[in-house]
């Protein structure tokens, strides 16, 4: 007899079988018993969760000989041939190749007739999102008023493609992505039942691998077996998957926190030589700092899927990183690892992003202890205060006509607490010279050639040249968020690399607002339009003394809020 | 008649021989035709034979003459007419043609007017519709005086209650206060609440678990996920700082195969607002007067206002631009939806 792959051989076939999904198994037992079964049921959830496998249990409870049963016995000819595939009253439907108006109509025609040899009818139609709408439409109907003794079983992996109108005629089960532990467990058993002999250790990293999908863990788990010569153990799984061990993303990130270049570049060395694969090497680095990122901010959470990692590892990173060092870093994993697609080089790729990973100021933060950087974040925090008091006591000083290009905007105070994070530029004189309107027409050139500088190239194009000296380069943007977007790193350090390009010495960016901006206003009430103007209110004197101390207290507020005249109000006609 | 009365009507002066079932709720009109059903068919008795199914526009000529036959193998001869556009009002060039139409076909309207008023007593008709009825048609008006009208209304959060309440006593079950809050939360939390999948979910409750009060364990476990229900949560969570909750549902999306620019949007949205509330509280509106420049609800504007005041205004610029990075960044695949854990972990980080 041919050889049957694990995940075929060991599919569930009852629902004591069913592994991580109780809440299933236990409402269809349950209404079999009770004979409340539904005309047409929705099964979605994730790759391998168990839906055809607990939509072939159902057929067979319906159909088996002792039954109806929530527990059918597998032996009797309609159990058999409901596992076989050669059913008559069982049919499975592939929806992704059986997709059009033709095969409903088909369908529909068939569904009128009694069941051949058993009591119910039941059609099983997987991946039922593949369907056109058209073919939705003609199996709404069916669905609405299915004839007695037919039961309709939809399954799919993207119930959101599956029409409202269709989802409201089904009775909807949410299979349940399965837990590591359990896919383990049954791991476990199907290989002391199969003669198969693995460490704990490989059956663990088996069930992490699966992501939550039994098939792909027996899938692996046959591969696994097929490959070794006697214990599968968690290094040969490690192999076969192609998977870059846990202790070298360890011993990677730790280098990265020490910022010892040198161990980062020998780790990278033993990996080649161990003939790992660069990508996963990136994947799993990325993977590690997001579940550190999360544990630091939430703590241990059972619904996130924090990988392999554990416990003690993610609170030691947690307690060297600085938060705001986690996104860059991702962020340059993931450039790296676009670039490894066209690179000739993977190698040097992946020792530069890791050295830039290890360079501080490479990341959005010093690398310190959690204690010092809210030190120096109080510190900053009183600087940045005490200069935006200084912009605003600028700012209320007679204006004199500046001989220089003005960077400065008309509300200083609104403009520090907006870009709070950044001290203001101090902006030396500055002309609107030949030699720099032909940089500024060569840069947005140089940005429009280079299609992957296309957003920087949509921003700086509605931005107008203002003027240059030795030291500096001034743009001045009419809207708040271009100015604001144009000015951050990543925008910044291409540009000010394009200058230095074009110009032959550095220059420094610096971004200005139009004078005429203003800051983001929400909507506003509508107001009646008045015929005409008033005349301004004239002032009138009020004897605070007379009023009771509620009163005086309110008014008192008022004015230190408003800080104006008492006025008579209006009168509505 | 609204769905309570229209049952009690059906109870107490028996059947007529004319029903409209119209309205945007299709579960209401749903149990009202089967509750009809099974007055005219006491057992199903009949049904074969006495029950003509039709869908669509028919000629008034034609219903006519169907109203008028005489059943044949049963006492009953039961017309159910679904979808039909008699009751809806008609629009623009399809109302030009109804005049012309009314004006040729005048003395076959009055004729089947006069018709529903002396029905045979062996017919009788159901109209069906979904959507709501045009009340100004005198076939309306004549329906309404010969028979009995159905105005399924749809079901807004905060009139649940009726609902929820007749469902449980027709399980004999009950929600205990902690499921019952969840379940109320959960419904807030739809913006469209079908009463077809609320029906499903509590018969699948019924059939998960035995004991007589559903708990909120019962409702997390049996109780399909909505989006939507997970989105909104997300942002209270977010509101609250809640930084483990927020993250988990933001998870529990991404699993559920939400698409993250769609999540992302959301934030977009949550933060804008957020802004705007702040905004707005530093120019002295402050409570329920929030609602009017946010163009929202009251109760929900002060209760955004109130997050708001958790927040400062760095904090929302920073992660307004952080989004707008990762917008890009998620749709050209520089980015996985780590970007946007990181925006809630900002947002939910106390300032």
């Amino acid at each position: 007899m041919a050889y049957v792959a694990l995940y075929r051989k060991w599919r569930p076939g009852s629902f004591r079988d069913l592994v991580g999904q109780e809440h299933i198994s236990h409402t269809l037992a349950h209404a079999i018993e009770t004979g409340h079964v539904g005309h047409a049921y929705l099964f979605s959830g994730p790759r391998g969760t168990g839906k055809t496998s607990t939509a072939k249990i159902l057929a067979k409870a319906l159909n088996c000989e002792q039954g109806p049963t929530p527990a059918p016995c597998n032996v009797c000819e309609s159990c058999r041939r409901v596992n076989d595939g050669t059913s008559m009253d069982v049919f499975e439907i592939d929806a992704a190749s059986n997709r059009g108006i033709d095969e409903i109509r088909d369908l529909r025609e068939t569904v009128k007739f009694a069941p051949a040899a058993g009591r119910w009818k039941v059609y099983i139609i997987d991946e039922v999102h593949m369907l056109t709408s058209e073919a939705f439409n003609a199996l709404l109907k069916t669905l609405e008023e299915p004839p007695a003794q037919v039961v309709f079983i939809l399954a799919t992996t993207e119930v959101h493609k599956v029409p409202a109108t269709i989802q409201s005629r089904c009775q909807r089960y949410d299979f349940k992505r399965i837990t590591a532990a359990d896919i383990e467990g049954r791991l476990q058993y199907v290989a002391g039942e199969s003669g198969i002999q693995a460490e704990p250790d490989a059956l663990a990293l088996i069930a992490h691998q699966a992501d939550g999908g039994m098939r792909d863990a027996l899938s692996i788990l046959d591969q696994c077996a097929a490959l070794s010569d006697e214990i599968i153990t968690a290094e040969r799984v490690r192999d076969i998957l192609g998977l870059v061990g846990r202790d070298w993303v360890v011993r990677l990130l730790r280098a990265i926190a020490a910022q010892d270049a040198a161990a980062v570049l020998t780790t990278i060395a033993d990996l080649l030589q161990a003939g790992k694969d660069l990508r996963q090497l990136l994947g799993s680095l990325i993977r590690e700092l997001r579940a550190v990122m999360v544990y630091q901010a939430a703590g241990p959470l059972s619904g996130v899927d924090s990988f392999e990692s554990s416990q003690e590892f993610l609170e030691e990173m947690a307690g060297v990183f600085s938060p705001e060092r986690f996104l860059p870093m991702i962020r340059c994993l993931h450039d790296a690892l676009q670039e490894l697609k066209w690179t000739s080089e993977p190698r040097i790729t992946v020792e530069t992003a890791l050295l830039t990973l290890c360079r501080p100021e490479a990341a959005a933060a010093p690398l310190q202890p959690p204690a010092a950087a809210a030190a120096d974040a109080a510190r900053l925090t009183q600087l940045e205060t005490r200069l935006a008091q200084v912009a605003a006591a600028l700012a209320a000083l007679p204006k004199t006509a500046p001989a220089a290009v003005p960077v400065s905007t008309a509300r200083p105070v609104l403009r520090a607490a907006m870009s709070a994070e950044k001290p203001a530029e101090e902006t030396l004189p500055v002309a609107v010279t030949e030699e720099g309107k032909q940089i500024w027409q060569k840069l947005l050139a140089n940005l429009r050639a280079q299609p992957d500088k296309g957003p920087v190239y949509a921003c700086i194009s509605k931005g107008r040249f203002c003027g240059m000296n030795e030291r500096q380069f001034l743009i001045e943007f009419s809207s708040r968020f271009l100015k604001l977007r144009t000015d951050r790193d990543d925008y910044r350090m291409i540009l000010e690399g394009e200058l230095m390009q074009i110009s032959g010495q550095p220059l420094q960016l610096v971004c200005s607002l139009a004078a005429s901006d203003e800051p983001p206003a929400p909507p506003r009430p509508p107001v009646k339009k008045t015929a005409k103007k008033s005349p301004a209110p004239q002032p009138i004197q009020v004897d605070m003394s007379q009023l009771p101390p509620q009163a005086q207290q309110n008014l008192e507020k008022a004015v230190s809020i408003l800080d104006g005249d008492f006025i008579t109000p209006p009168s509505d006609s | 008649m609204k769905y309570g009365a229209f049952m009690a009507s059906l109870r107490q002066n028996g059947l007529q021989h004319v029903y409209l079932l119209a309205g945007e709720e299709p579960y209401y009109i749903e149990k009202a035709e089967q509750r009809l059903l099974g007055l005219l068919f006491p057992g199903g008795n009949g049904l074969q034979d006495g029950l003509q199914k039709l869908s669509g526009d028919l000629p008034l000529n034609d219903l006519a003459e169907l109203i008028e036959t005489m059943p044949f193998l049963t006492d009953k001869n039961v017309i159910l007419l679904r979808g039909s556009s008699l009751f809806r009002e008609k629009k623009g060039a399809a109302a030009e043609d109804e005049k012309d139409k009314k004006s040729r076909t005048g003395r076959v309207q009055e004729r089947f007017l006069d018709l529903l008023t002396a029905m045979p007593e062996t017919s009788y008709i159901i109209f069906e519709t979904d959507g709501k009825a045009d009340k100004r048609k005198r076939l309306y008006k004549t329906v309404e005086k010969a028979g009995a009208l159905l105005e399924a209304e749809p079901v807004r959060a905060w009139t649940i209650d009726e609902w929820l309440r007749s469902k449980l006593m027709e399980m004999n079950r009950q929600l205990d206060s902690e499921a019952l809050r969840y379940f109320m939360s959960a419904v807030g939390m739809m913006q469209t609440i079908s009463l077809q999948f609320l029906d499903q979910e509590f018969n699948k409750l019924a059939m998960y678990t035995q004991t007589r009060q559903f708990t909120k364990q019962d409702l997390l476990q049996v109780f399909s996920s909505i989006p939507e229900v997970s989105g909104f949560a997300m942002l209270d969570a977010i509101s609250a700082h809640d930084a483990p909750k927020a993250l988990s549902l933001l998870e529990r999306q991404l699993e559920d195969g939400v698409f993250p620019p769609l999540l992302l949007a959301g934030l977009v949205r949550h933060v804008r607002q957020l802004w705007q509330a702040k905004t707005l509280q530093n120019r002295g509106v402050r409570g329920r007067l929030l609602g009017g420049p946010l163009e929202m609800n009251p109760y929900i504007a002060e209760k955004l206002g109130r997050a708001a005041q958790t927040f400062s205004e760095a904090q929302l610029h920073d992660v307004f631009l952080a989004l707008a990075d990762a917008d890009y960044q998620l749709k050209t695949g520089q980015a996985g939806p780590e970007v946007l854990e990181q925006a809630v972990i900002r947002l939910c980080r106390r300032e």
